[in-house]
C-alpha cells in the first residue's frame, strides 16, 4: 500500500496526526459532556422502565436527542485540529516544493499554519512573500468560518434548552 | 383489548436475553473505559515528562538571566521570558477581562433578542476561532500600522482571543443566579445598573472567576499569534514599541535547537509556564473566594 | 369455550404464583399481597426523603399515595421499581418483595424487575424522534419479542387498553411529539403496557392535563385495575377518591395512615390526615 510505504523517521504527517488527535480530545469530550447532561433526566428513566440496561439507554435515549450535538462537537474538535499551528509546525516535517504533496502517511507534509509559522519570519513585510502567507491566512480563515458556523448551528440547537455552559 | 390469555401467549415470546445484554453492557463499559485511560495517559505522561526534565535545569539563573548565545557554554536563563508572559497576561487581562464582562452583562441582561442571538453566536464561532489567524489579524492592524513589533500588539491579539471565552462563561454564569435575586431587587425599586454590580455580578463571582482564569490559562499558552505580535528577542522588556520575548515562544525557539542543552531549557521553561498558571489559578481563586471556605474547589485548567 | 379458556388460565396463574411464592399459601384467607415494601429508607444527599416506610399492596387494586408536597410520595413510588438509586448521590435501603422476591437483593436484577414494574411519569416522556408504533414497541424489541405479528398485535392491544387506538391508527407512523399532552401521555401508558409488566407506578399521571384528558386517564386507571396491581401517586384527593380503593397519607417521610379509601376519606384515624383531606394545609 502506498500510503504506508517509506520508512517512517518521526516527523511526519501520522505523528502530527496523532498527536492533534490527541490535543481535540479534551474539546470534543468537554462539549460532547455538556450535551448529554442536556438530555432530559426522564428520557433516560423512560428507557430505564423499559428494562434497558446501561448501554441500551444511551442508544435508546440519550444518543437519538443528542446525535446532531455530538457531530457538532466533533466539528469543532476538527475547528481546533484546522487551526493548530504550533505543534503541527514541530511534527509535520515542513517538507517544501513538489515534495510537499505527501506521497504516504509516513512522509513529511505542511499545513496551511505551518507554512505561515515557518516562513513568517523570513518574508519581508510588503513582500510578495508576506501577501502570500496572509492569502494562506484568508483561505484557513474561510475553512475555520465555514467548519465552526455548522458546528455551532449544530451544537447550540441542542442546548438551545439548557443553559449549561460551552466552555471553550 | 389485551385478554389474559392473550398476555400469557405474549410473554412466552419475551427472551430472557438478560444475561447477554449485561455481557454486552459490560463490553461496553469496558471499551468506554479503555477509551478514558487511552485519553488519560498522555496527559499524564506529559506532565510526568516535564516534570522529570524540567527539574534538573531549576536555578535562580535559570530564572532571571537572559538567554546565553546560541550554542555557547553558558545557556543562560528564560528571565526576559518569563518577565514576558506575565506583562502580556496582565495586559491582555486589562482590556479582555472590562469588556468580556460587559459583554456576558449584555448577553445575559439585555440579551434577550434576535441580536443577542447574532452576537452570541459568532462569539461562539470566535471562541473556538484558530488563533493564528487572529495574530495574523494583529499583525495587519498594529503592527503594519505602526511599523514595528511590540508587546502592545501581542496584548492586542491575546486579548481577541481572551474576549469570547470570557463573555461566554460570564452570561452562563450570570445566566445562573436566580432570578428571584433580580426580581427581588425590583421590588425594592433598586436601579438596574446597581442590581446588575451589586446583586448579581457577586452572586455570580465564582464563576466569572472561573471563566477568566480559564481565558489567562489559554492565552498563557498561546504561541502562533506572538511570532506576529512580539517576534521575541533577548532582552528584558525596554519599551513599548519594542520586540518582546514569552514563555511559549522560548519554548519553541529552544525546542527547535539542535543542543541538548536548549531542550533541557525549553523542558524547564514549560515547567515554569504551567506552574505560572497553576498559581495563578490558585492564588486567584484564594483571594477572591476564600470567604465562601470551599477550598476544594480548585480546577486546574491548563493552557492548549 | 371461553370461560374455560378463561379458567385455564387462571389456574396456570395460581399454579405460577404456588411454585414461585411458597408464603402466599398461608396467605391465601389473607388478603393477597403483590408488592410489599419493607422498612423502606430513601436519602438524597444524605437528607431523609423517606423513613422507614412499610406498605403493603394488594393485587388488582388501585393503592393511592396522598400528603403534601415534599412528604416523599414520589421517591417512595420510585423506589418500588429501584428508579430513585439512579438519581445523583440517592440511596435507598430495605426491601420491596414481588410476588415474594427481593427486587433489592440483587445489583443487575435491577433490570429483570423494572420490566416486571411499569412506570408512568408525571410529565409524558415519549420518545423524541421514535413514531407513534415505535414508542409503543420500544420496550418489546429490547426484551426479545422479534415476531413482527406479536409486535403489531401487542402494540395495537395496548393502544386500545389506553383508548388511543381509534385516534391514531392511521398515524402510527408519525412520531409520537406530535400527539396532544393528554394523548403523549396515555401514549407512554401504553408503552409501559406493552412489556407486560404485573405491577403499573403512575406519578401524579394527570397533573400536566387538562380535566377531559384527566377523565380519560381515571376511566382507563379504573379498566386497567382488573388485571393490574396499580399505584398512583396523586396531589388531587378527589382524584384519589375517584380511582383508588386504598389511600396512603404520607407527610414529613412517614406513612402517617394506610386503609381503605373510604374510611381514610370519611372517617380518618390521625388527626393530621383528617386535617389534610379536610384541605386544612397542603
Amino acid at each position: 500500500m502506498a500510503i504506508f510505504s517509506g520508512t517512517p523517521f518521526g516527523l511526519d504527517i501520522f505523528t502530527a496526526s496523532v498527536v492533534l488527535a490527541i490535543m481535540i480530545i479534551p474539546t470534543i469530550a468537554s462539549i460532547s459532556r455538556e450535551i448529554m447532561i442536556a438530555v432530559p433526566q426522564s428520557q433516560r428513566e423512560a428507557a430505564y422502565m423499559l428494562g434497558a440496561t446501561k448501554w441500551e439507554v444511551f442508544k435508546m435515549a440519550v444518543v437519538p436527542y443528542s446525535k446532531s450535538g455530538l457531530v457538532g462537537a466533533s466539528i469543532l474538535g476538527l475547528g481546533r485540529a484546522v487551526g493548530e499551528t504550533m505543534a503541527i509546525t514541530m511534527l509535520i516535517g515542513n517538507a517544501t516544493g513538489q515534495g510537499a504533496f505527501p506521497s504516504s502517511l509516513f512522509s513529511p507534509g505542511q499545513t496551511l499554519s505551518s507554512i505561515i509559522a515557518n516562513e513568517f519570519p523570513e518574508a519581508a513585510s510588503g513582500s510578495l512573500h508576506m501577501a502570500a502567507l496572509i492569502g494562506c491566512g484568508l483561505i484557513l480563515f474561510a475553512i475555520a468560518i465555514t467548519i465552526n458556523i455548522v458546528a455551532q448551528l449544530l451544537v447550540s440547537r441542542v442546548l438551545k434548552t439548557h443553559q449549561g455552559a460551552i466552555l471553550a | 383489548m389485551i385478554t389474559i390469555e392473550q398476555r400469557a401467549e405474549f410473554r412466552k415470546h419475551f427472551r430472557n436475553n438478560i444475561s447477554s445484554r449485561l455481557v454486552t453492557d459490560k463490553i461496553v463499559k469496558g471499551i468506554v473505559f479503555g477509551c478514558v485511560l487511552l485519553a488519560i495517559v498522555p496527559l499524564g505522561s506529559i506532565i510526568l515528562e516535564i516534570v522529570r526534565n524540567g527539574v534538573p535545569v531549576l536555578s535562580i539563573e535559570f530564572l532571571t538571566a537572559p538567554p546565553g548565545a546560541v550554542g555557547s557554554a553558558d545557556p543562560g536563563g528564560i528571565g526576559p521570558a518569563i518577565q514576558g508572559t506575565l506583562m502580556l497576561i496582565g495586559m491582555s487581562s486589562l482590556i479582555g477581562v472590562p469588556v468580556g464582562v460587559l459583554g456576558g452583562i449584555f448577553l445575559s441582561e439585555y440579551g434577550n433578542n434576535r441580536y443577542g442571538n447574532m452576537i452570541r453566536f459568532f462569539n461562539d464561532v470566535l471562541a473556538e476561532f484558530p488563533t493564528i489567524v487572529i495574530g495574523l489579524f494583529a499583525f495587519a492592524v498594529i503592527v503594519l500600522t505602526f511599523g514595528y513589533f511590540s508587546i502592545v500588539a501581542g496584548m492586542f491579539a491575546l486579548s481577541v482571543i481572551m474576549l469570547p471565552v470570557i463573555t461566554r462563561t460570564t452570561e452562563e454564569s450570570l445566566k445562573l443566579v436566580p432570578v428571584t435575586y433580580r426580581e427581588a431587587g425590583y421590588a425594592l425599586g433598586i436601579k438596574r445598573s446597581v442590581i446588575i454590580l451589586r446583586i448579581l455580578l457577586t452572586s455570580a463571582k465564582s464563576g466569572l472567576i472561573t471563566g477568566i482564569m480559564l481565558s489567562v490559562a489559554r492565552v498563557a499558552g498561546e504561541t502562533a499569534p506572538l511570532i506576529f505580535t512580539i517576534l521575541g528577542n533577548d532582552d528584558f522588556f525596554s519599551g513599548f514599541d519594542q520586540p518582546m520575548d514569552a514563555l511559549p515562544l522560548r519554548i519553541y525557539r529552544l525546542a527547535n535547537l539542535p543542543y541538548d542543552s536548549a531542550t533541557a531549557q525549553g523542558w524547564g521553561g514549560a515547567l515554569i509556564l504551567i506552574l505560572i498558571i497553576l498559581s495563578l489559578n490558585v492564588g486567584v481563586r484564594y483571594l477572591f473566594l476564600r470567604k465562601r471556605g470551599g477550598g476544594g474547589r480548585f480546577r486546574i485548567t491548563a493552557g492548549r | 369455550m371461553e370461560g374455560v379458556a378463561d379458567l385455564e388460565s387462571q389456574q396456570v396463574d395460581k399454579m405460577e404464583m404456588l411454585t414461585k411464592t411458597p408464603f402466599t399459601q398461608k396467605a391465601t384467607e389473607e388478603p393477597q399481597y403483590k408488592l410489599i415494601a419493607e422498612n423502606i429508607v430513601a436519602s438524597y444527599n444524605g437528607i431523609e426523603a423517606v423513613k422507614k416506610v412499610n406498605m403493603k399492596f394488594r393485587d388488582r387494586a388501585v393503592t393511592a399515595l396522598i400528603g403534601p408536597s415534599g412528604c416523599g410520595k414520589t421517591t417512595f413510588l420510585r423506589c418500588l421499581n429501584r428508579m430513585h438509586e439512579l438519581t445523583k448521590s440517592a440511596k435507598v435501603t430495605g426491601r420491596v418483595l414481588l410476588d415474594g422476591q427481593d427486587l433489592y437483593s440483587n445489583r443487575e436484577d435491577a433490570i429483570i424487575h423494572r420490566r416486571k414494574i411499569g412506570m408512568v411519569f408525571q410529565k409524558p416522556n415519549p420518545f423524541p424522534t421514535m413514531s407513534i408504533y415505535d414508542n409503543v414497541a420500544a420496550g418489546l424489541k429490547l426484551n426479545g419479542v422479534k415476531d413482527k405479528k406479536i409486535t403489531d398485535q401487542i402494540v395495537q392491544g395496548c393502544l386500545e387498553m389506553v383508548y388511543l387506538w381509534d385516534e391514531v391508527k392511521h398515524d402510527l407512523k408519525k412520531p409520537g411529539m406530535s400527539l396532544s399532552g393528554g394523548q403523549q401521555q396515555r401514549l407512554c401508558i401504553a408503552r409501559a403496557l406493552a412489556i407486560q409488566p404485573e405491577v403499573l407506578l403512575m406519578d401524579e399521571p394527570a397533573s400536566a392535563l387538562d380535566p377531559i384528558a384527566t377523565q380519560k386517564i381515571e376511566e382507563m386507571i379504573n379498566e386497567l385495575k382488573k388485571e393490574y396491581t396499580i399505584i398512583i401517586v396523586t396531589h388531587n384527593m378527589q382524584q384519589a377518591v375517584r380511582v383508588s380503593d386504598y389511600t396512603g397519607f404520607m407527610y414529613l417521610g412517614d406513612l402517617v395512615e394506610f386503609g381503605e379509601t373510604k374510611q381514610i376519606f370519611e372517617n380518618p384515624r390521625n388527626e393530621i390526615t383528617a386535617k389534610y383531606v379536610q384541605g386544612q394545609f397542603g
